[in-house]
């Protein structure tokens, strides 16, 4: 933490607040609920904490019109009940990380998850984070408030910022309001669980699934006492759901035992497996590879037995708890498969890029923060 | 070397302008004009002999885009066809300062791809290799020039398709799809490209050559692949991409509605998706749109509705079935007088030959300026009416067709190009309409892009800082603005006439092309 924190309430108040430290040659820390703070490594040293808590609200919901703005500090649980009540919901499935990265549970906010592009697994049927992030204001490392994007579904005016500000952790600018799409909430959803087939199996009906027009909106394998554990997500009007659900459970049989869950077990199972909670209470270095999809199988054939995981997005996204005295190659598993590794818990880790991406990105985040006024984070630059 | 008498002189321009053009570009860059000789033969050095096209016969070819507005013919075109290629000709531009314009199909509305007279033209046709499908990681790696229609056809007989769907797909490079966040038809449900690329390979100005994104979901650091689909061409050329590939749908099925008004339809798409419904398509037409549609296709429209909505649901049969019973009662509810479900696939396609040959139809009867805007859906009565009024203010007519899932307006503005001062009327009565969608809290364009068209209008939506940002952006890729300039941004800071959309006696350039 910085050792000023200032919680601005507009945009100007936060350009002047940056500007100032520019002038003062002070670093800023950016602060949404603090719920991932601990990800990707301690957080930043600053001399500055800009804390968007009151840059919050809700400041134009039209549910006819699917689209939200709200300040960029206000919290997802308000934003979620709001949209709850007209049956709609974030296409992306925001993960609350609090639990797992030493903060609390029910802070994280919408700026924090867009500048983090967090997506939960519902990301392989609608999108990342990144994907419904509309639009926004926010002030640049100049101090100057600019806004891009819009406040509509369909638009190609200008370069596409939203896209750069999803993942650029607050190393860019700060978010003062975004816009997003929203989406209905699903009116029925199921679970097909397959249980105690061989990791090629289990993977391998991962990928025919994902190959078929079934909509899986969640496919996630883990390991079990007895094999594995893989389950596929179902949503939809109810016909459909029943249909897809028939078929899926049809192609499942000859891989195991299949059971067929209800829309509460649904609720939480995928609530956690977002949070990744299955891991994240347990100590231990977290790591996040990203990798094709296919190639989750050899992922989890090279960790499994060495380390704890869950390989969710049908594969193309393996969860690792890797114990302090592991010995695994991580990054380099990853690497083989032509995915990346990131250690989301732990000690920091070097985000390893092709030095044409790392030369463009400095020029990139030069562009925006040309005096450096906003503190490094280990994955973005 | 041989060596033209005139070589040291320093023409205006290489070639003469096919036709006067309004649209004030950079500053000519006579100096490059007059290396023009020694720039080919560099280009031919690491192009090759084949590859490079001074004659003016051979330049005509790219002389304009899918905006036939405008015209110039280019300095020098080269057509490379390696990565490797691509980047020494980036490099050596860039060390030599000389303006580059990348090109697919050229089938741009909005002018992104017209050349200038001192520069480069980079054509990336030959780059045009489906190179591996991959269907496990359900993705394809293809190069920029493969069209974005073939792209489905390669894998539909796995069960697979490409979704972005313009209405260009048979002519159109994905190459130019990427640059322009192209969209179509389907995007409601779909997205558009920037949902449906995975990566690029880009290569920069310097000639650096950068992997952005790939097969995996994400990939780390920033999302500059997010930035680089829809920057028009300003930032990099990309010489491969890494496209999605979704399962193809069971089943589609459409339904046609006509209402006696305007509100009434549109409160109908509002209900639609307030009941959590996502069509694969939703298209809107006003009146005069239907009638012009009916009398040249015969698609059975209700020619007496003032709106005709057509809704296409797709999924498995189960899903269709059960949707259509809910978007008919919505539509019943909503006034709707005639409600029509498409019996077999004939019937759906007659429904959608009607919507696709909007354009056409209206072209039927004069000439026509295309619009691209998109509002918010709720503003849409409102709009419609503002732009009602501007019809008679202009004396112009005006036929409207939406893409009304998501708020995308086309309106076709009607003149006589050969009536003195109605061109410049139409484009007046365009440059209002994009205002006006600007006002109602919607963008200057939805899916055909800035480029030259809309470059002077940018300021009715970004203020000086916004367009800052984002020339500083600019800059951070290519710090002197070879890239394709004179696109997007208005710097030049003078009342230029925007180039637009003219169809002139149903001839375009791209005259076999639907365009919807």
């Amino acid at each position: 933490m910085g050792q000023r924190i200032e919680s601005p309430t507009g945009a100007f108040e936060a350009a002047e607040l940056i500007a100032g430290a520019v002038a003062d040659g002070q670093r800023i820390e950016i602060i949404g609920g603090g719920s991932k703070r601990g990800y990707g490594g301690p957080a930043p040293g600053a001399d500055l904490t800009l804390w968007t808590a009151r840059l919050g609200g809700i400041l134009h919901y039209d549910p006819q019109e699917m689209v939200l703005t709200a300040g960029a500090g206000e919290k997802l649980s308000a934003i979620d009940a709001l949209l709850a009540e007209h049956n709609q919901m974030l296409g992306f499935e925001p993960p609350d990380f609090g639990a797992a990265f030493g903060g609390e549970a029910g802070e994280t906010t919408l700026g924090g998850v867009l500048a983090a592009n967090l997506s939960g697994p519902r990301r392989i049927a609608s999108g990342a984070a990144r994907d419904h992030f509309l639009g926004f204001e926010a002030v640049s490392g100049k101090g100057q408030i600019f806004k891009a994007g819009g406040k509509v579904f369909k638009n190609v005016t200008g370069f596409d910022l939203p896209k750069l500000m999803a993942g650029s952790w607050g190393t860019l600018a700060l978010l003062t309001e975004v816009t997003v799409k929203v989406v209905p909430k699903p009116k029925t959803t199921t679970t097909v669980i397959l249980r105690g087939a061989s990791f090629q199996n289990a993977t391998g009906a991962m990928t025919r699934a994902m190959g078929q027009p079934l909509a899986v909106s969640g496919a996630v394998m883990l390991p079990t006492l007895k094999g594995t554990q893989t389950a596929f997500r179902l949503e939809g009007f109810g016909p459909s759901v029943e249909v897809r659900a028939e078929r899926l459970a049809a192609q499942l049989e000859p891989f195991g035992e299949v059971e067929v869950r209800d829309a509460a077990f649904s609720e939480n199972f995928w609530r956690d497996i977002g949070r990744v909670a299955p891991l994240a209470s347990e100590p231990g270095s977290l790591w996040r590879l990203s990798v094709p999809p296919a190639t989750g199988l050899d992922v989890v054939r090279a960790v499994d037995g060495a380390a704890a995981w869950i390989a969710d997005w049908a594969g193309g996204l393996v969860w690792v708890l890797a114990a302090p005295d592991a010995t695994l190659d991580l990054p380099a598993i990853a690497a083989a498969v032509g995915g990346s590794a990131l250690k989301v818990r732990g000690e920091v880790s070097e985000v390893s890029r092709q030095p044409a991406h790392a030369a463009l990105s400095g020029l990139v985040r030069a562009a925006f923060d040309p005096h450096g006024v906003f503190a490094s984070r280990a994955m973005v630059a | 070397m041989f060596k033209h008498p005139n070589a040291d002189i320093a023409p205006l321009t290489a070639f003469p302008l096919a036709r006067p053009m309004a649209l004030t570009m950079p500053e000519l860059d006579r100096v490059a004009i007059s290396r023009r000789a020694e720039i080919a033969a560099a280009l031919r050095v690491i192009a090759g002999a084949n590859a490079v096209i001074e004659h003016e016969d051979g330049l005509r070819t790219f002389e304009t885009d899918g905006l036939t507005a405008y015209a110039q013919m280019p300095m020098l075109a080269v057509l490379p066809q390696t990565t490797a290629e691509v980047a020494a000709i980036l490099k050596w531009c860039g060390e030599n300062r000389v303006k580059i314009m990348p090109r697919g199909a050229g089938t741009s509305l909005s002018g992104g791809a017209l050349p200038l007279a001192d520069g480069v033209l980079l054509g990336l046709g030959r780059f045009n290799r489906i190179l591996e499908i991959d269907y496990a990681n359900r993705c394809a790696v293809v190069q920029p020039g493969v069209t974005n229609l073939s792209i489905t056809q390669a894998v539909q007989d796995e069960g697979f398709f490409y979704a972005p769907d313009p209405s260009s797909q048979i002519a159109c490079s994905i190459g130019g799809n990427v640059a322009e966040n192209s969209g179509g038809v389907h995007c409601l449900k779909y997205g558009l490209t920037t949902h449906n690329v995975l990566g690029v390979t880009l290569v920069t100005i310097d000639g650096e050559i950068v992997t952005l994104g790939g097969k995996a979901y994400d990939s780390p650091g920033y999302d500059l692949l997010g930035v680089v689909i829809g920057s028009e061409g300003l930032l990099g050329v990309v010489t491969e991409v890494i496209v999605r590939l979704t399962p193809a749908p069971e089943c589609t099925r459409a339904a046609l509605m006509g209402f006696p008004t305007v509100e009434g339809a549109a409160q109908c798409v509002a209900d639609i998706m307030a009941a959590g419904i996502v069509p694969a398509g939703l298209e809107m037409m006003d009146g005069f749109a239907i009638r012009a549609a009916e009398d040249f296709v015969h698609a059975g429209y209700p020619t007496e509705a003032a709106a005709l909505l057509i809704v296409e649901l797709d999924g498995p049969e189960a899903e269709c079935e059960h949707l259509l019973a809910e978007v008919q009662t919505i539509a019943r509810n909503n006034g709707a007088d005639t409600v029509r479900v498409a019996k077999d696939e004939a019937e759906r396609a007659r429904f959608w030959a009607g919507r696709k040959a909007a354009f056409p139809a209206v072209g039927r009867i004069g000439d026509y300026y295309c619009m691209d805007g998109t509002i918010p859906r709720r503003e849409l009565p409102g709009v419609l009416a503002r732009i009602g009024e501007m019809s008679k203010t202009y004396g112009l007519g005006v036929a409207n067709v939406f893409h009304a899932g998501d708020g995308n307006l086309h309106p076709l503005v009607l003149y006589n190009a050969n009536a003195p001062g109605q061109l410049e009327a139409a484009e007046a009565f365009g440059a209002d309409i994009l205002r006006l969608c600007v006002e109602v809290g919607g963008v200057l364009t939805g899916e055909h892009g800035v480029g030259v068209e809309k470059r002077d209008l940018m300021p009715a939506m970004f203020n000086a800082v916004d367009l800052a940002v984002q020339e500083d952006l600019k800059a951070a890729f290519d710090p002197n603005f070879l890239l394709n300039p004179g696109k997007v941004f208005p710097n030049l800071h003078r009342c230029a006439e925007a180039g637009r959309v003219h169809v002139h006696g149903g001839k375009t350039r791209f005259s076999h092309l639907p365009r919807f």
